[in-house]
């Protein structure tokens, strides 16, 4: 997703997940069939606005970034 | 690798690992078969990081237990939240680990006496015990920076504080 910039460590990434589980950011998909050692997670509503919110956060610093950048160049 | 990495995660909480351990286990184990074909280099890499990653996640863990909550302590800033306050079974442990240290300075008081009377100083030498004191700083130090290191790399003190002003929105 990073190209290979981000390398997460699993301890990061559970720490992570663990705090995402916490907020309610996240949940567990309950599948019967699925192992005990892959169990998927998905975005709640509570995640995917949050997740919106964020987005918009970063596009606003980059579009600032961008006009910093013009006007120097100008 | 795959053992000591199942040895590391001892170190997390009880109840964190009968939750994730297995997953993380498995994650591992498909990580390291990615990079099985990878160089030198790119293996080494991989397990300093998870080496890291699991040392400092499981301080994390134990330090959201102690205190209650994930942003108690700010590691990037060295700043302690105005409403932290230690457990009164905190308070406990610390005059038992006081009083170990007190107990433990006598001690060596006692045998540096009792070498000093027969065959001299406890220490070889004083440029030894300098030259080890000033190689122990330095590896603290490093072991220091590189968990601060690892900390700001992953953005998850970035993440939590997303996590706490949303949940202020709420």
């Amino acid at each position: 997703m990073s190209g290979g910039r981000v390398k997460l460590s699993t301890g990061t990434l559970y720490g992570a997940l663990r705090r995402l589980l916490d907020g309610a950011w996240i949940e567990r998909v309950e599948e019967d069939e699925s192992p005990r050692d892959r169990r998927p997670y998905r975005l709640t509503s509570r995640g995917r606005r949050n997740l919106q919110l964020e987005v918009e956060r970063m596009r606003h610093l980059t579009k600032l970034a961008a006009l910093r950048v013009a006007r120097k160049e100008a | 690798m795959l053992s000591f990495y199942r040895w590391l995660l001892y170190l997390y909480p009880g109840l964190y690992r009968r939750e994730y351990a297995d997953e993380m286990v498995a994650v591992f184990r498909d990580v390291q078969a990615d990079v099985s074909a990878g160089s030198f280099k790119e293996r080494i890499s991989l397990r300093v990081r998870e080496i890291l990653g699991l040392l400092v996640g499981a301080v994390r863990e134990h330090i959201r237990i102690i205190t209650g909550s994930d942003q108690s302590i700010s590691f990037r800033g060295f700043n302690v939240r105005s409403e932290f306050r230690f457990p009164r079974s905190t308070v406990f442990l610390m005059s038992i680990i006081f009083g170990g240290v007190i107990l433990a300075m006598e001690k060596a008081n006692t045998i540096q006496v009792k070498y000093a009377a027969g065959a001299g100083s406890i220490w070889p030498s004083l440029p030894w015990f300098l030259g080890f004191t000033l190689l122990f700083t330095c590896a603290a130090a490093m072991v220091g920076w590189g968990i601060l290191f690892a900390l700001g790399r992953t953005g998850t003190h970035r993440l939590a504080n997303i996590q706490a002003g949303s949940n202020g929105t709420d």
